[in-house]
């Protein structure tokens, strides 16, 4: 609750300095005063939220390492799938795969066989 | 002295020692809690290399003949486990033939933390696992050495044991080059063991893989090597026996068969060790007479002697101080050509020539 205050009772001679001719000056004052605990009980509240603040930033720095094995698990995942798919074109090309196919089984070895030379 | 005076000196007495303590604590011993701190947060990984492949040549191109496989270790921790049932179904229907005998009794135990369930599983079967989400069972990657081939070249390769070790042939000899070198990380972990992006003291070393290789050999000749060399040693009635292909243009060896041989996947089931040795390298050999060929050939090659070029045959000849005769009884006649060094093997057409 404030109250208004004739200030030409109770200004001081600083603002008696200030204060010109025909203006109005008023002061509040509040009724509510703070002691010296109060004041401490708001700055510990007051560096509290602060310590908060600080521990969500540096958690959310944290959580990018979830996002990087995530992303590094997925990475390692294709790598084996494309390793394994190279392991799996391999052995549909081997010789041997090749030799007793059904397509190898209707060709014919030829009787003779002359080669090219220049 | 009041009682409240009394009460307000003991609050400040117990303040007093909470104060002492806590900078004991935390500017005294700050060092040695940081440190006991980092020991318990601070995980280190790590990080296995791949090992090198190998390839072979198929005319101008290159084809695999020593693959890495990713396979998997499929295990369950019985603390965590909550129902041993659908898990022994599950491994039984994904990873039937890969299961390990007896693993259904150990899910029940309450000593142990560590079951085997089944090994050498596909990565296709892992996911399959994966999916069901049961409770208490991991998966731990490995990887295999595939070869695509088969025998082919089997003494050449060589193979790679259960400890990751190459033995005989490449896989042996090039075994530090092939492994490459591990990599290592150290970071602030949570409480699953992963790696927080938090802390200056993070070391992350990446992993050297091992060098891929590019044989001279080529698969066609290899094979086709390999085929002589049975086909040869059957009509010989010979039960052992080495064949080796080279470019006499280059050096560059095209093949390098071996028989008997073995399936390098399959190396434990090898009961004679003997069949491990590449006999081309390993096994040492007096070429002897044979040695005649390559020098004839040489000759023939470099035009200093024909099929026909002719010398006289004297049965013996003086080098010095040595007497180098021929060791075969031989026909001594003047004119005596190229076509009888070899035929008689004459040891005396070699010098002279």
């Amino acid at each position: 609750m404030s109250q208004l205050r004739n200030t030409s009772m109770n200004f001081s001679g600083r603002q008696q300095r200030m204060w010109r001719r025909n203006q109005n000056t008023v002061s509040f004052a509040s009724a509510t005063v703070l002691g010296p605990v109060t004041h401490t009980v708001l700055i510990a509240l007051m560096i509290a939220v602060l310590g908060l603040i600080y521990l969500t930033q540096v958690t959310k720095t944290s959580l990018y390492g979830y996002k990087i094995d995530d992303r590094q698990t997925r990475l390692d995942g294709l790598l084996a799938d494309k390793q394994n798919l190279e392991v799996e074109n391999a052995r549909l090309q081997a010789l041997e795969r090749v030799k007793n196919s059904s397509v190898a089984a209707s060709m014919e070895t030829p009787k003779t066989v002359d080669y090219a030379t220049n | 002295m009041s009682r409240t005076r009394i009460l307000g000196v003991g609050l400040l007495v117990m303040v007093a020692i909470f104060v002492v303590r806590l900078f004991y604590i935390q500017v005294i011993k700050h060092d040695f809690y940081e440190t006991e701190a980092y020991k318990s947060q601070v995980t280190k990984f790590t990080i296995q290399p791949k090992r090198g492949q190998v390839y072979a040549m198929d005319g101008h191109d290159t084809t695999p003949l020593v693959l890495n496989e990713s396979v998997y270790t499929v295990f369950a921790d019985p603390q965590e486990v909550k129902d041993p049932d659908k898990i022994a179904r599950t491994m039984r229907r994904i990873a039937g033939g890969n299961v390990l005998s007896g693993f259904e009794e150990n899910l029940t135990s309450s000593k142990l933390r560590y079951v085997v369930m089944a090994r050498q599983v596909s990565r296709a079967q892992a996911e399959l696992i994966k999916r069901e989400n049961l409770s208490g069972v991991g998966l731990q990657e490995a990887h295999r050495r595939v070869y695509p081939e088969g025998q082919l070249g089997a003494q050449m390769l060589g193979f790679v044991d259960s400890e990751g070790k190459g033995q005989y042939g490449l896989e042996g000899f090039l075994d530090k080059r092939l492994t490459g070198t591990p990599g290592q990380l150290q970071a602030v972990t949570d409480v699953r063991r992963i790696p927080l992006t938090i802390g200056s003291g993070d070391v992350r070393q990446a992993a050297h893989d091992g060098d891929d290789l590019v044989l001279s050999i080529d698969r066609n000749i290899q094979a086709q090597a390999e085929q002589v060399l049975k086909a040869g040693l059957d009509k010989a009635h010979a039960t052992k026996g080495s064949m080796l292909v080279m470019d006499p243009q280059t050096g560059a060896v095209m093949a390098m068969a071996n028989f008997p041989t073995y399936d390098p996947a399959k190396y434990n089931e090898v009961t004679d060790y003997s069949v491990f040795q590449n006999s081309i390298v390993s096994s040492p050999y007096e070429a002897g007479s044979v040695l005649k060929t390559l020098t004839m050939g040489a000759g023939i090659d470099s035009g200093a002697v024909s099929a026909n070029s002719t010398y006289n045959n004297t049965g013996k000849v003086q080098v010095d101080d040595t007497t180098i005769s021929n060791v075969e009884e031989d026909p001594i006649f003047p004119n005596t050509t190229m076509t009888d060094v070899l035929q008689y093997s004459l040891n005396t057409g070699r010098r002279d020539r």
